[in-house]
């Protein structure tokens, strides 16, 4: 992460958060970035962020990308164009990652992750069966064949 | 790779984004799913994210009286695509219009017949549900008119049909009846009323149905879904002068603001043919006569004349009827005046529609 500035004006130290994931890496993020985090933006204004601040549920290898994330969307200047491309290009990943991005998403409070990693996972499985959807989502309290057929009977034309 | 296991309010971050089409399929997932998707507050919520989505509202229109069934035409902005269902309840024999569209329920009603016992309908095209309206108690319907309208109560979370019976014998006595869904009954009002129009669905917004009085169409009389009260709205004098010498005059919608489309003809030098002249008033502050402002005004010299409107589309396109047998509907853009024709073949009465999972 670069701390250099193109500004004319004298530097003005950029205020830094240090983040602790649940295996021990430490992640550092400017603090305007880090309030599009509701949870960090508490934690902040309680002066709790002095310290590391650890992320039990979150692993270094999501906090990373959701640093990355929370600093992109901190850019000024970045056209709304390119952000999109840029968010496309983000959650172009495993649904299993962008189930952690949820989870992280979530637990941080960054309705702006939470809902584009959301609308990603929606997308991919509105067109899958239930089958498939079971397997994607680890479901165990299926139907019996009974009870299935039930269902099926009850909205037909869905799977026309 | 180990699979994250998402809790179930963030399940519900992702299903409230899908179509009714999935959801509908994704019942058979689990008992959970099912209870989740079934859950009136999902419901409520679903509908929420879908109102939201220019994607998701669609226009419907009905093929009336064809000899053998009823089809229902829906289509929406996004894509030229176009699905046709069959509406499942009607007699084949009868004539059906639309009452009023409102969170995905669309209320429909039976025109033919001898003005007794016309049967009404609640249907979400999107999930295939439909309830017939009981009866209310016979009236002696001969002389008089219905003006019909269908909405929301938000605090009582309960739809509600506004049925007015209006005397031409009589213009101070009006018959007013409430059914709701919620009771599944109709109740009477006492209410006095001008005489008002009431041939197109009455436009609901802000918890409230409209319809001009039919008196020149001066001013506008308000229905509040909630309180059960009557209201007249005034227009602002400058609407006013134009409402009155307009050939035609519709209230509708326009980006969540009252707005009424009219329609003037008018001689042009060198033209055989009058020119139609539609203009577009929204009201910027509800409830303020005084905000009734000019949008647009446009000459329409060379289409085939323009007879009337049957609305706005989400993205603010206006759907305009000429007089042409062939190219009969029109959509047309007010910011950029271009015109599309919509391959539908009778003369149709459109709502607007919000796919949700509402139950009737």
């Amino acid at each position: 992460m670069s701390s250099s500035s193109s500004s004319s004006l004298p530097p003005c130290p950029k205020k830094m958060i240090t983040l602790k994931s649940s295996d021990g890496e430490t992640f550092q993020i400017e603090e305007t970035a880090a309030l599009q985090s509701k949870t960090l933006e508490n934690m902040i204004d309680e002066n709790c962020a002095s310290t590391p601040i650890p992320l039990r549920s979150i692993n270094g290898k999501i906090l990373a990308k959701v640093v990355e994330f929370c600093n992109k969307h901190a850019e000024v200047g970045v056209d709304a164009e390119s952000l999109h491309a840029w968010d496309a290009e983000f959650v172009n990943v495993e649904y299993t990652t962008l189930f952690d991005y949820i989870l992280a998403a979530n637990f941080l409070e960054i309705p702006t992750l939470l809902d584009l990693a959301s609308g990603v996972v929606g997308d991919m499985i509105k067109g899958k069966t239930p089958d498939e959807i079971r397997k994607m989502f680890n479901i165990n309290d299926a139907f019996s064949p009974e009870e299935e057929e039930e269902v099926r009977r009850a909205n037909q034309w869905a799977f026309e | 790779m180990s699979s994250s296991e998402l809790p179930p309010e963030l399940v519900v971050e992702i299903l409230k984004r899908l179509p009714v089409r999935s959801l509908r399929r994704f019942r058979r997932v689990s008992r959970s799913w099912r209870s989740t998707i079934d859950d009136p507050d999902f419901v409520a919520l679903h509908l929420k994210h879908s109102a939201l989505d220019a994607s998701n509202w669609h226009l419907a229109c009905l093929e009336r009286c064809c000899p053998s069934r009823t089809l229902c035409f829906l289509f929406s902005d996004e894509s030229p695509a176009i699905s046709k269902i069959e509406v499942p309840f009607v007699v084949p024999t009868s004539c059906y219009r639309f009452v009023g569209s409102c969170n995905g329920l669309i209320c429909i009603t039976e025109v033919s017949g001898d003005g007794f016992c016309q049967s009404m309908y609640l249907w979400n095209l999107f999930t295939r549900k439909h309830k017939m309206v009981p009866q209310s108690r016979p009236e002696q319907h001969r002389t008089s008119r219905r003006v019909l309208g269908f909405g929301f109560d938000t605090g009582s979370k309960d739809y509600k049909i506004v049925r007015i019976l209006q005397y031409p014998n009589d213009h101070h006595r009006s018959g007013v009846e409430i059914y709701s869904l919620n009771t599944d009954s109709w109740r009477s009002l006492e209410r006095e009323l001008p005489p008002l129009t009431g041939s197109g669905p009455a436009v609901f917004l802000n918890g409230n149905l409209h319809w001009f009085v039919s008196n020149g169409n001066r001013s506008i009389v308000l229905f509040n879904v909630a309180s059960e009260m009557f209201a007249e709205m005034a227009l602002s004098k400058k609407l006013l002068r134009i409402v009155i010498v307009s050939k035609a005059v519709v209230l509708s919608v326009l980006n969540d603001l009252l707005a009424v489309c009219t329609l003037r003809r008018e001689a042009a030098a060198g033209h055989l043919e009058p020119y139609s002249i539609v203009s577009v008033w929204v009201m910027k502050e509800y409830g303020m006569p005084e905000s009734w402002t000019r949008l647009v005004r446009y000459s329409f010299k060379v289409r085939a004349e323009v007879k009337g409107f049957a609305g706005f589309t989400r993205n603010g396109e206006l759907l305009m009827v000429t007089n042409d047998d062939d190219d009969g509907l029109f959509s047309w853009n007010p910011t950029t005046g271009k015109c599309t024709n919509l391959p539908l073949a009778i003369r149709p009465e459109l709502v607007a529609v919000v796919e949700s999972l509402v139950s009737p």
